[in-house]
């Protein structure tokens, strides 16, 4: 049976059900709905594209290793795997005792051309939010990128990272700050006065 | 104390964490290697038959509690007509061949063919 990763008539628990059976469709589908997701939050977390691949490679390979006898009403496949790439996210930022690198990191770009230079600005941005959230503390960062990246809810992010709903909400407003705070004094060089919002 | 607008109307910092979505999305290669683990890690259906009991196997073999039935009156017959004398047997087949004379002319002639070899 062929499935679309995007298609919401499947679960990503019924998706489980038929990889466990040896649907091979099921396989693909799970793969291509779930890595990207375990992608991002690692990369996210980390910084680093190989070691976010790694990450997932692991997740995934301990979700296909459950799989036979996954219960699905003990909890959600996509939460599970959260849960278990933050860990072994925390695992590799404590093992390393990594420090993130500051914003002098971020470098400057120069262009001539309005459009070029927007584009160059928007990149230099994102860029610029990318280098604040390595420098928030780790929960706060796990909650912001699962919040507003990853757009999960306040009870899912809650039951990922083992704590309260109203532990998520205060280190989501706390991270929010943080960001605020660090990319708001170079408002002018990043373009945000030139937002409509 | 009062917020600085920034704090207050962080609109704009939302917008741009969302675009953060689409700038990390794993390459092709990755995704099929991770689609190859899937496929090497799935439980092949072979296998998991394997960890059938073998009374049950033995049942599907045998077409399930109806193959079952089936069988056990079976040998329940078998057992009664192997209890039986030959003289029952003898008549309970000269009456499936048609009982009285015929039946009669028909059981001596496979008597005579028996003994004459």
């Amino acid at each position: 049976m062929a499935f679309d990763a995007d298609d919401s008539a499947y679960t990503d628990a019924a998706l489980l059900a038929d990889y466990a059976k040896g649907d091979a469709a099921a396989a693909r589908a799970l793969t291509a709905r779930l890595a990207p997701r375990v992608f991002a939050q690692a990369l996210r977390m980390l910084g680093d594209r190989a070691e976010a691949e790694d990450v997932t490679q692991e997740a995934l390979l301990r979700l296909w290793k459950v799989a036979p006898e996954w219960d699905a009403d003990r909890a959600k496949v996509s939460t599970w795997l959260y849960r278990v790439a933050a860990n072994l996210c925390t695992d590799r930022l404590r093992r390393k005792g990594r420090v993130s690198p500051g914003l002098d990191e971020v470098p400057e770009q120069q262009s001539g051309d309005p459009s070029v230079e927007r584009h160059m600005q928007s990149a230099t941005r994102l860029n610029a939010l990318e280098q604040a959230l390595q420098t928030l503390p780790e929960r706060q960062r796990m909650a912001v990128v699962l919040r507003h990246i990853e757009g999960l809810a306040n009870p899912d992010i809650a039951e990922v990272l083992g704590i309260s709903i109203e532990a998520v909400e205060s280190l989501t407003a706390r991270g929010k700050r943080a960001l605020a705070a660090i990319l708001w004094p170079r408002k002018e060089e990043l373009g945000f006065e030139d937002d409509p919002t | 104390m009062t917020r600085p607008d920034h704090m207050k109307d962080d609109a704009w910092l939302d917008a741009d964490l969302a675009r953060l979505k689409d700038t990390a999305l794993p390459d092709d290669d990755f995704l099929a290697r991770l689609t190859q683990d899937a496929l090497n890690a799935q439980p092949r259906p072979a296998l998991a038959s394997a960890k059938t009991p073998w009374w049950q196997q033995t049942l599907d073999i045998i077409g399930g509690w109806g193959g079952l039935s089936g069988l056990a009156a079976t040998v329940v017959v078998g057992f009664a007509i192997g209890l039986g004398g030959p003289v029952q047997v003898d008549s309970t087949l000269a009456d499936l061949l048609g009982g009285g004379v015929l039946g009669d002319e028909i059981m001596f002639a496979m008597e005579f063919d028996l003994e004459e070899g």
